[in-house]
């Protein structure tokens, strides 16, 4: 139910951001989109790793 | 000499010819770079639009490098006077090349709203292939802005699908699709292709090409369309692994214009000393998403490579490569692409579902990002570790052939995993496409995929020209 009303208010969010943008055809695809894409985030989460691990190798400026 | 262009074009000749044996027609001074730049574009006027293969023709910029090509005391190497194409994301500015023909050509992305776009500087791949002496022919069609919007079907671009050579109600694969099918097609001697996660190597297995995806950072992205910074490479396609060498031996080196540029260098060795008998690993359970005729094909292949090189069965670690390489090209892409998205261009993009399936991208959180960023740091150690055993791992490019135009290719993509694409470009690795056979029912080529470890492509060539010497995969094309 809750990953449901967080598609929904992504949607509401897309549809202020782009209003230009966003047709209402377009809104079951979205919505499906950004399930999906809350799928991966929420698969990506399962995954624990050491925080010795960088994302970035950053160095200084030379 | 008159007549010897006309031999040559009357009997169709100069088509599938090798970049050593066009070279040495031209060196030996048996037709000019002229002439077979002229017989080159007749084939691309010809043909290429049945295949949607060109968006621009470049005459002019033809005429006057293949005349300075024929005018210059010094050879300079086995591409002096070689034509090609170029996929239409990497840019060619006549005023930059000093060029005056009064106009500009356009690099369009393959996307219709950029139809008009211009740039005032040349891609240093282009400037690196004019120092070598290459003659640019065309503009080659693409996915429009590289696949990055979410495409589902192959007619997303400005030109219309790529079509297959083979077969033209088959797809030339995405993204470079107009390079593949032009040098299927005998339309140019070879293209430039581009990959962030399998435009190199889909349409080159699809067309039954040699295509090399190198290592990230070796050529220099400067002047081309960015999809995603940390993922994007230039490469080429062609008739053979030695032509990709030559190739790549040109265009390679480091840029400062490209932040990203290896200063390692590539220099193409002919006569690789290649290992005794390297180790080449398979993942178990590679082959169970193929068709019959992949597997088949693929097994013969191991087969053929058996006989000079160690083959072992690896168990490829659990995780969610896929969905890392995903996460990373979604949220570079909406970033790279920001301007064509907050604008509305991308209203006016050919493919509906282009039209708006980047906008959620913008949800992307910086955590799920950086999270991605250093699950791919954990994938390059998975690759280190495989690679301390083995030279190289293989496996079919693709799980089928060429798919129908009008197959919504999601479906087949959603349900097949692609670990060694996923794994491949995140590492940065360089892999090579070989043809390795034909459907037997549809008749379409195969291919099979060799990877190894970053900045080896000189063994990785060495591996192609080997397979390539006791298999004759790469010398058939299709009946134009």
């Amino acid at each position: 139910m809750n990953k449901k009303r967080i598609v929904n208010a992504s949607y509401e969010i897309l549809k202020i951001k782009y209003k230009n943008l966003i047709t209402d055809q377009e809104k079951d695809e979205l919505k499906s989109i950004i399930s999906n894409s809350n799928e991966i985030s929420d698969l990506l989460r399962e995954y624990k790793i050491d925080n010795s691990i960088q994302p970035f190798d950053a160095t200084p400026f030379e | 000499m008159q007549r010897l262009l006309n031999k040559y074009m009357s009997t169709n000749s100069l088509k599938y010819k090798t970049i050593r044996d066009i070279s040495d027609l031209i060196k030996n001074r048996k037709i000019s770079s002229t002439e077979i730049s002229k017989y080159f574009l007749k084939r691309l006027s010809d043909y290429g639009y049945k295949y949607n293969a060109i968006v621009t023709l470049l005459p002019e910029l033809a005429e006057e490098l293949s005349a300075k090509a024929d005018n210059s005391k010094k050879h300079n190497g086995l591409l002096h006077g070689i034509p090609y194409g170029i996929k239409d994301l990497i840019s060619v500015s006549y005023l930059d090349l000093k060029i005056n023909k009064g106009y500009n050509p356009a690099t369009t992305w393959g996307a219709t709203p950029l139809k008009d776009q211009k740039f005032n500087y040349t891609a240093t791949v282009i400037k690196k292939l004019n120092i070598a002496g290459a003659i640019p022919l065309a503009k080659l069609s693409m996915v429009e802005l590289a696949g990055g919007m979410g495409y589902k079907y192959p007619d997303a671009s400005i030109t219309g699908p790529g079509i297959n050579p083979w077969d033209q109600t088959k797809w030339a694969g995405g993204s470079s699709s107009g390079s593949g099918s032009a040098v299927a097609a005998g339309l140019v001697p070879f293209a430039l292709g581009t990959e962030t996660w399998g435009s190199i190597l889909i349409p080159s297995a699809y067309c039954g090409i040699t295509g090399l995806r190198p290592t990230l950072g070796l050529v220099s992205r400067h002047g081309t369309m960015a999809l995603s910074w940390t993922l994007d490479k230039i490469g080429p396609m062609g008739l053979s692994a030695d032509d990709c060498g030559i190739i790549l031996n040109a265009i390679s080196g480091f840029d400062p214009k490209d932040s990203s540029s290896s200063r390692k260098k590539f220099s193409y060795i002919n006569n690789y000393n290649q290992l005794a008998k390297p180790n080449i690993a398979i993942f178990k359970d590679i082959l169970t998403q193929c068709s019959q005729s992949i597997k088949a094909n693929f097994n013969d292949s191991v087969n053929e490579l058996s006989k000079f090189a160690n083959i072992y069965e690896i168990d490829l670690p659990e995780y969610p490569y896929d969905l890392v390489i995903q996460t990373i090209s979604n949220a570079e892409s909406s970033s790279s692409l920001e301007d064509i998205i907050d604008s509305g261009l991308l209203r006016g993009l050919t493919a509906v579902e282009d039209r708006y399936s980047s906008i959620p991208r913008s949800l992307i959180s910086a955590k799920d990002y950086i999270k991605a960023l250093r699950m791919r740091k954990i994938i390059l150690s998975i690759t280190k570790n495989i690679f301390k055993k083995y030279d190289a791992l293989i496996a079919p490019t693709r799980p089928t052939t060429a798919l129908p135009l009008d197959e919504n290719f999601r479906d087949s993509f959603k349900s097949t995993k692609d670990p060694m694409g996923s794994i491949g470009n995140l590492a940065g690795l360089p892999a090579i496409s070989l043809p390795n056979g034909f459907d037997k029912k549809n008749k379409l080529p195969t291919a099979l995929q060799i990877m190894s470890r970053p900045y080896s492509e000189n063994f990785l060539i060495a591996m192609g020209k080997k397979y390539q010497s006791i298999t004759n995969w790469h010398t058939k094309s299709p009946e134009i």
